[in-house]
């Protein structure tokens, strides 16, 4: 059953019930029964408005009409037009207010909005009414839903498990050799490795209290990829961030200040402190541009398996200007540029083969199917230009290449993979996501050209407060 | 209900133009107001509650509306106790009046005719008001009657209600629209006809405004008890009859367009997890593959059986371990980079300093290679300031300026010799910078497998006057050339030196023989630093030959035991007897590598100079470092400026020695001071004052057990001060000293204090001369430096001591 024809249901069944408070109370039988089937007429009628239109003049020239206008207002609210369904809802009330059903669909109406402080209002007028148990207990929920939204600081926890695999863990090049000194060595062999990802994100936000919105938040995170064979990537991340939007009309300034901390096979490789700032603008309710800036120091540390992993050691600016444009409440494409200019500090001064600059784009295609469903399409493409050559590997060559990224992702809620199926809200919520993802560098030095097709299978959960 | 007559007013409707609209279509026959309609309808009463409810049209009286009537510009509505109405306008924004309110509702274009706009006079209660899909932004404004104030709409959601008496505007969206997106809105609140005095803004939903007589208040949250009563004023009574039910299932927004924003937190976490791993992909290790596998064992792959290099870009100052790379490379064990460079003398007397005056360094370090050291030795490696001199490529041309006082050349050579034995290890932060006392050293990555030094020399020093001496210099791009240099440090002033062409060219014949002694020496190696000795060279400088040197020219230092030179007598000797022809001066300079002149290797460096004299034709300096017999290398620079009157200037050999032994037989000799051809003595002591004075020795010779010296040989001097009328005298013996002892195979002994019975005497430098007038091996000549034990230092010199028969016999006999 779609979702759509679950509501013409509901509103069909709520023309009748609203018809049969528009009787007596002391009905007769032969009346009770004449209601019932006036009711089930009613219904029938209502549904047939599923698959028409009907004309707001018709409105217009019975707008006493209950029956029509709930009718009109499934009609309005399956097509999307929910401001208009909502006028037609309130129209309802101000005839019956004591429909609290209707009321409760105001209320969620007015909660899909935004209207929040209207939609906690209806809610619980219509909860201090009789309500049927399945519908107390949405009402309840969004209530509980616009409390949240409403607090001045909120949460999120996120937290992921997963297994990925990669076809080229160790980025074994694709020539099978490397260059040392210009002289081609066989390169080890492509080592395929699964991981098993854990990952718990927390945020939390505080509203200011200005009119204008502006928040203050942090942001924690943990993570980590456990490789099965390939033990010497194995990676426990922590990143910590915190800072403020401050939003002046359709612009908003976004800094920030963050660092970070990883460990590679358990050991001490890398820290970063830093800034970012991002500036956004929205041109109109569908598009936003954005520019964002960083600024990180990276200290890298020599490491048992990569002893000169130090030499990456320094400053990484990067600028990312970009947009977002919603082609429909469903669909959005995301662009972005990219700028960075890393600075490493080699241990041969003048041999600058850990500094770079580097430009590329971004794009993807984000596309919501309803129910929680999604999926992502993605390509990238970065062009990396390293200041110096790398003694040690090409005397003659100055590193240049290209990276290019393809993923696709897909992913529901378990409520979506299990529809009919009744299981706790807790476990319809997690979100089940799964990942291709081809990359390839296409590099002058064959050290550094490797491509590799990665597969992830992740279940997440968030939990917000 | 009748249509009444249209009553625009120029004030408010100055170009309304009514027409037929393609707006939402009523069933009435009337259509919606637009530019080219002549009936202004502006909507339709879409909702009409309770008893009292009146529309007022055409300037007629309130007459209760039926639903779904037609509302008209300037239409009043009304709506009374219990009562509720809802308008529908033509560009579907809804109105809802709560009970109580009155309002009237006007529609027109405006001056330019371009874009519709409405005017609501607000009266009294209250209405909600929600834009529509086709409200234009900033198209409403509200009128509030009494206050004066203005309040414009801009695309969003508000309420205007009055409860007990004081006006509350909430703003309560802007509501997503039809796309599923949050349009801009606001309202904004001026007074009078100037919309651009804002006098109040909201932008946030939930904040509302109190809205005075004459102003408005600032925004703020409205809180619970606000809302409820705003909202409970637009809520009609329920009836007690409440048991309708609604069979009512699943959220319906999730059947509608917003629906599908459900999983935006999946995209969320998909992002997020895949920025994780961009980020991974971006901070893991390059060539993970290399994991574990070592440098080492790749280079040995590449290249068995080599020492892996180590490559520096050019310019760039090599790395300590490039250094060590590049000395592991290099063929010769030592190299040496040698300069000639401007320089300047900043001289600060309090006001800052100021440039005193030009001239140049002259830069000369070495580099053992074997062992890894720079300026291995003190005062072979060296800096030094001239600025007598002006040009670095003409040392010939002589600058008037600010000399170097003795202060600060003394304290610059201590500094010379602490930079000295310099580790390539301690070069500073890892890379081969080299800071020393006296210069600073880098080395830099050179073309191929070179490698560049820059020396710089920044020296300050501070007289009793406090006046600071700050000698500035820098020497850059130098290449470092195998072997060690030749010269070693000097004081002597460039512009006293003869040019080659000068001295080629001086008027003079024969021959000039100059001597000099000085008790200033110094150790080179290990412990370097100054010790207690003597040192004495002579030279010839041949004007038939235009050469210097030649047989007869030698130097020596001797060094007295002490704790520096392990505890023995240090001599070192040197025959400067290959003559060099003038011509073969360096930089067009009378300057003569020492290397030039002698034809053993016990001279590490050193130079000789000729210079032009005053008193005498010419005079020399010669600053050389000497390898002793202990193993030790000592330096001294020696000013000869005393010249040889007569032919007795060659030391007579050993070999002459024992040949006169053997014509005269195993009777006593001694060499008799007494009636020397030439004495002096001087002390100086900065407590007692200068003293000067003679000398007197006799020096026995026992040509049967091959010695100078012992019996009673002696040595005595009778030093007057005239200022104070003191004296200071010491006599003492001297200890036998074996022909074998004399060094250089030559008639040259040297002897230090232990070799005296008393403790005045430190050092002494006994010459034994080929005599013409009386034969080979029968004259002597001493030069010694003795200390009064108070810190007074003296220097003493016999020459022409004459061979004698008898014994030494001091006293009485004489």
């Amino acid at each position: 059953m779609s979702v759509s024809r679950v509501i013409g249901l509901s509103i069909a069944a709520l023309f009748a019930a609203s018809v049969a408070f528009a009787q007596e109370p002391e009905e007769t039988a032969r009346e009770a029964a004449e209601r019932e089937t006036r009711a089930a007429e009613q219904r029938e009628e209502a549904l047939e408005y599923s698959g028409g239109s009907i004309p707001f003049g018709e409105v217009l020239a019975a707008p006493d009409d209950v029956r029509l206008n709930l009718a009109y207002a499934r009609e309005q609210i399956a097509g999307g037009d929910l401001k208009e369904g909502a006028a037609t809802l309130e129209r309802i009330l101000l005839l019956q207010p004591q429909l609290h059903d209707v009321r409760v669909l105001y209320g969620l109406v007015l909660y899909r909005l935004g209207l929040l402080d209207r939609a906690r209002f209806e809610l619980e007028t219509a909860l201090n009414g009789e309500l049927a148990p399945t519908v107390r207990a949405e009402a309840e929920l969004y209530l509980e839903r616009v409390k949240r939204l409403q607090r001045a600081t909120r949460g999120t926890l996120t937290l992921t498990v997963g297994a990925e695999w990669d076809q080229n863990r160790n980025q074994a090049p694709s020539s099978g050799t490397l260059l040392f000194f210009d002289i081609p060595l066989t390169a080890e062999p492509r080592d395929a490795d699964y991981a098993w990802i854990t990952s718990v994100q927390g945020k939390i936000t505080r509203d200011l209290g200005f009119q204008a919105g502006h928040t203050v938040y942090g942001e924690a995170s943990y993570y980590r990829s456990d490789k099965n064979e390939v033990d010497s990537l194995d990676i426990d991340a922590v990143s910590l961030a915190t800072g403020f939007t401050f939003n002046f009309g359709d612009f908003s300034v976004s800094p920030r200040a963050r660092g970070s901390f990883i460990w590679l096979s358990g050991e001490d490789y890398l820290s970063t402190v830093g800034g970012e700032i991002e500036l956004l603008y929205r041109i109109s309710p569908v598009l936003r541009a954005y520019m964002s800036f960083r600024g990180e120091h990276e200290e890298f540390r020599a490491v048992s398996n990569y002893l000169t992993a130090d030499e990456r050691t320094g400053r990484r600016l990067s600028a990312r200007p970009g947009a977002v444009w919603h082609l429909n409440p469903s669909m959005a494409l995301t662009v972005e540029g990219l700028w960075m200019d890393k600075n490493g500090h080699t241990r041969l001064p003048g041999f600058e083969y850990e500094s770079f600059g580097r430009y590329g784009a971004f794009a993807q295609h984000s596309w919501l199917h309803g129910g929680g469903a999604f999926t992502l399409i993605g390509g990238w493409a970065e062009r990396s230009d390293y200041d110096s050559i790398n003694p040690y590997i090409s005397p003659s060559t100055v590193r240049e290449e290209w990276l290019y990224r393809a993923r696709f992702t897909a992913g529901a809620p378990l409520s979506w993979f299990l529809r009919g199926v009744d299981m706790p809200r807790a476990l319809s919520t997690i979100n089940l996501i799964t990942q291709y993802e081809y990359e390839k560098v296409d590099s002058n030095i064959p050290n550094f050209d490797y491509d590799t097709h990665k597969v992830s299978l992740l279940l997440s959960k968030r939990i917000t407060f | 209900m009748a249509r009444k007559t249209k009553n625009l007013t120029a004030l408010k409707l100055t170009s309304a133009i009514v027409a037929l609209s393609a707006l939402p279509v009523a069933v009435n026959a009337s259509e919606c107001f637009d530019e080219e309609s002549s009936n202004p309808k502006a909507g339709n009463a879409t909702a009409v509650v309770g008893p009292d409810v009146g529309l007022m049209q055409g300037g007629g009286d309130y007459e209760r509306p039926s639903a779904g009537d037609d509302v008209f510009s300037e239409d009043y509505v009304r709506t009374g106790e219990a009562s509720h109405m809802q308008l529908k306008l033509c560009d579907w924004s809804t109105y809802t009046f709560p009970p109580e309110s009155e309002a009237q509702i006007n529609e027109f274009y405006d001056d330019e005719g371009a874009r519709s706009r409405r005017v609501v006079n607000y009266v009294r209660g209250g209405f909600r008001y929600a834009s529509g899909r086709d409200t234009e932004p900033g198209s409403t404004e509200v009128e509030i009657q009494e206050s004066g104030v203005t309040m414009g709409v801009r695309g969003t959601n508000v309420i205007l209600v009055e409860l007990e008496g004081v006006i509350y505007a909430l703003l309560e969206g802007p509501a997503l629209d039809n796309t599923g997106y949050t349009p801009k809105g606001r309202v904004e609140f001026w007074t009078g006809e100037n919309r651009d005095a804002i006098q109040a803004r909201l932008i946030r939903p939930g904040w509302v405004v109190r809205i005075g007589p004459d102003d408005v208040s600032d925004p703020y949250r409205a809180d619970d008890a606000l809302l409820k009563r705003i909202y409970g004023a637009f809520l009609p009574a329920v009836p007690d009859e409440d048991d309708a039910f609604f069979a009512y299932e699943h959220n319906p927004s999730g059947a509608s367009g917003q629906g599908a924003q459900e999983g935006q937190e999946g995209v969320d976490t998909a992002n997020n997890h895949s920025r994780r791993e961009d980020e991974d992909t971006e901070n893991l290790p390059e060539q993970p593959s290399e994991a574990g596998i070592s440098f080492e064992e790749r280079y040995n792959e590449a290249f068995p059986n080599e020492t892996p290099p180590f490559p520096v870009a050019v310019g760039e100052i090599l790395p300590l371990d490039a250094l060590d790379y590049y000395a592991d490379a290099q063929a010769s064990p030592s190299g040496h980079i040698f300069a000639i460079a401007p320089a300047q003398l900043f001289v600060d007397n309090g006001s800052g300093p100021t440039l005193a005056d030009d001239g140049v360094v002259i830069v000369q370090i070495n580099f053992d290679i074997a062992s890894r050291t720079i300026a291995p030795e003190a005062l072979a490696s060296f800096v030094k300031f001239d600025f007598s001199v002006l040009d670095p490529s003409n040392l010939g041309l002589d600058d008037v300026g600010a000399a170097l006082e003795d202060q600060f050349t003394n304290a610059f050579v201590q500094a010379l010799i602490a930079s000295s034995n310099i580790p390539f290890a301690s070069g500073g932060g890892g890379v081969a910078v080299f800071p020393a006392q006296a210069f600073t050293v880098t080395v830099r990555q050179g073309v191929g497998e070179t490698v560049t030094v820059d020396v710089s020399a920044d020296f300050s020093s501070t007289n009793g006057q406090m006046v600071t001496s700050n000698a500035i210099a820098e020497a850059l791009d130098l290449q470092l050339m195998p072997g060690d240099g030749d010269l070693a440090y000097f004081n002597f002033g460039l512009s006293e030196v003869f040019t080659i062409a000068d001295l080629t060219g001086y008027s003079t014949s024969g021959t000039t023989k100059l001597y000099g002694f000085t008790p200033d020496i110094s150790q080179t190696l290990g412990q370097a630093g100054p010790l207690t000795g003597l040192a004495y060279a002579q030279i010839e400088v041949n004007f038939n030959n235009r050469t210097i040197g030649g047989p007869g020219s030698f130097m020596v230092v001797t060094a007295a035991a002490g704790p520096e030179t392990g505890g023995q007598q240090a001599n070192a000797y040197v025959s400067l007897d290959q003559p060099a022809p003038f011509s073969a001066g360096l930089f067009n300079m009378a300057l003569y590598p020492i290397s030039l002149l002698i034809n053993n290797g016990s001279a590490i460096a050193g130079q000789a100079l000729v210079a032009e004299g005053s008193d005498v034709p010419v005079y020399a300096d010669i600053a050389a470092i000497l390898e002793a017999n202990t193993g030790a290398h000592l330096y001294s620079e020696i000013l000869l400026e005393n010249p040889f009157y007569g032919a007795d200037y060659e030391p007579a050999s050993i070999a002459e020695l024992d040949a006169l032994g053997v014509a005269l037989g195993t009777g006593a000799f001694f060499f008799d001071g007494s009636i020397a051809n030439q004495n002096a003595a001087a002390l100086s002591n900065a407590a007692t004052g200068d003293f000067f004075g003679s000398m007197n020795a006799k020096i026995d010779v026992s040509f049967a057990n091959r010695t100078i010296g012992g019996g009673d040989s002696f040595v005595s001097a009778n030093l007057f001060n005239n200022l104070t009328s003191s004296t200071f005298q010491f006599s003492e013996f001297l200890n036998p000293a074996s022909f074998d002892s004399a060094l250089g195979g030559s008639g040259v002994f040297a002897f230090d204090g232990a070799d005296f019975s008393g403790n005045n005497i430190q050092s002494m430098i006994f010459v034994i001369r080929n005599d013409l007038a009386g034969g080979a091996a029968t004259s002597a000549d001493a030069f010694l430096n003795f200390t009064d034990g108070a810190g007074g230092k003296g220097l003493g010199e016999l020459r022409g001591m004459t061979l004698t028969p008898g014994a030494a016999c001091p006293g009485a006999c004489d």
